[in-house]
């Protein structure tokens, strides 16, 4: 079975370290075939990040995502660029902060508030990815939560790991409560 | 079992680089390839290695030629832009016969073109980027392990042949991640040491065979080397019997040792009526194609050159005779589709299909063209 995860937003939102936390979490603690691949602008900050993961219990031959079962996007351009290949019976978790226009009725939409948890959790912006990451574990039963623990633990220093882990937990919450 | 890893092909190529016994990188850091140079700087000095970020590409080029010299083993890594700037150099090395690897991690091209996405556009580049005839060999991996282990083969090659060894990756396989199996066992070659003394020994003698042993510069053995036709002893000649002979060996180290340099892939191809050519980030594609259109019923496989070059003319030839069509996907706008042509046009029909916009051509476009062109004929 093929899974696809994209998360998309821009630059300075932890987009490529949620990427590769989750390609931790499946590739070594869960021990999955999967391929984590990226795409990126020029600019460090404020373009374009995106970061996209394909899990399979197969050889993975196409490396790239092409109808994503979840989509993050913490963008209104990752929104308007990205939501239209998900799966009809995919999901699109939005950031209700950013994202504010949306084509008409889209039943693959939900709206979450990732950055105002991330801002009163840690008091910084740039944790909206574990939120999102948490949020995702809670609704994504591919996803094994205590790997992503791991894998945060593994990825994160020291010095940020218990706020990142404490929004992590709150974004799982979020999903918990649906 | 070796140990698993999850790394990205970059990283993978710069560990496969310290196990093939490479201890000195010069560079200069260009997008998608820096996380080469990056993680040879951690690692280089930890096995007493040098790293060095010199002041460009050419410069770069020409320290490691030095470096190899001395005997030590040397890499640098680029891409598109920098792998031009290299080309004067790179001649320089064909030319001394100085063993160097030389990794391009292709990104689209012509010039500063897309930094951040892939292309296939310096196939041709890589065969005939530098002025005068030559043969050159290129290693081109389509996974991260393959990006390891061709690392190693590459720095093998250099060395058994006396010759510079491009490793021609993308975009896309070497900023991905997958896991890998790190093998428990590798097979190292390191360059012949002259037999003779110092007083004794010619660098280009090729009396006793293809490849002369190459001398560390610092060992007692002084000798000349130049980008000038020259003679055994490494000084210039123009006579013309001396200038066609030490072309013609150093041509015929690789055209002579063909197929022990040249590998192929065959996926699927046994009872295959047709076939699809690909290399790299695209013959992986092409595999998904080939399993998809074999499930609705379409005798296909895929030959996948791991050697670029030389060329893989005579296995193509091979498939070329048992099959209806050939369909060449390449991302750029036509290169390797003219070698297939050459070797496989008077044997079978061959289409092609490609564009070069940075982006990974998706299996659906493949598979619609190719169902499309067998269903017109």
């Amino acid at each position: 079975m093929r899974h696809e995860i994209q998360l998309v937003g821009q630059g300075g939102q932890g987009i490529r370290l949620a990427g590769a936390i989750l390609a931790r979490a499946f590739g070594i603690y869960d021990k999955k075939n999967i391929v984590e691949t990226h795409l990126y602008g020029a600019a460090a900050r404020g373009g374009l990040s995106e970061s996209e993961l394909v899990i399979s219990d197969e050889e993975i031959y196409y490396v790239k995502v092409q109808n994503p079962d979840v989509l993050i996007v913490l963008s209104q351009r990752a929104y308007d660029d990205f939501s239209e290949p998900v799966k009809n019976s995919g999901v699109i978790l939005a950031d209700d902060f950013y994202v504010k226009n949306f084509k008409g009725d889209d039943k693959r939409l939900t709206l979450y508030p990732l950055t105002r948890i991330a801002l009163d959790t840690t008091g910084s912006l740039i944790a909206v990815n574990v939120v999102s990451l948490g949020l995702i574990s809670a609704l994504y039963s591919v996803i094994n939560v205590e790997s992503m623990r791991k894998a945060i633990r593994d990825l994160i220093r020291e010095k940020h790991l218990s706020k990142n882990l404490e929004a992590f937990e709150e974004g799982y919450k979020l999903g918990d409560n649906r | 079992m070796g140990q698993r890893k999850l790394i990205s092909g970059n990283h993978a190529i710069a560990e496969a680089a310290i196990r093939a016994g490479c201890r000195f990188f010069a560079g200069y850091p260009i997008t998608p390839s820096s996380e080469i140079a990056e993680r040879l700087a951690e690692l280089l000095p930890q096995y007493d290695g040098i790293f060095i970020q010199m002041e460009d590409e050419i410069a770069s080029m020409g320290a490691i030629i030095g470096a190899s010299l001395t005997g030590k083993k040397a890499l640098t890594a680029t891409s598109g832009p920098g792998f031009s700037l290299k080309q004067e150099n790179l001649g320089f090395a064909i030319m001394g016969e100085i063993p160097v690897v030389i990794v391009n991690v292709q990104r689209g091209g012509p010039s500063t073109g897309l930094p951040t996405f892939p292309g296939q556009q310096d196939l041709m580049q890589v065969r005939w980027g530098r002025h005068g005839d030559q043969e050159i060999i290129a290693l081109v991996p389509d996974s991260i392990q393959e990006s390891y282990e061709f690392t190693i083969k590459a720095f093998n090659l250099a060395e058994q042949y006396r010759t510079p060894v491009i490793l021609l990756t993308d975009e896309v396989i070497s900023q991905m991640k997958e896991q890998i199996e790190i093998p428990d066992d590798v097979e190292i070659i390191d360059r012949e040491f002259p037999s003779v003394p110092p007083e004794e020994y010619y660098p280009f003698d090729g009396s006793k065979g293809l490849v002369p042993p190459l001398a560390p510069y610092g060992e007692g053995y002084r000798y000349h080397i130049t980008g000038l036709a020259h003679d055994k002893t490494g000084f210039p000649s123009s006579n013309p019997k001396v200038v066609r002979e030490q072309l013609e060996r150093k041509l015929n180290k690789i055209r002579k040792n063909r197929d022990e340099i040249v590998d192929v892939e065959e996926f699927l191809l046994e009872d295959a009526e047709y076939a699809i050519f690909a290399l790299g980030s695209m013959a992986r594609v092409a595999k998904q194609v080939t399993l998809d259109l074999r499930e609705e019923g379409i005798p296909i496989g895929l030959l996948r050159p791991l050697t670029l070059w030389p060329f893989c003319d005579k296995e193509l030839i091979n498939y070329a005779k048992k099959l209806k069509h050939i369909f060449v996907v390449e991302m750029n706008f036509g290169q390797i589709v003219g070698e297939v042509e050459r070797y496989a046009g008077k044997y079978t029909k061959v289409d092609w299909y490609g564009r070069a916009d940075g982006r990974l051509i998706p299996p659906r476009e493949i598979k619609d063209f190719i169902k499309e062109r067998i269903h017109e004929n």
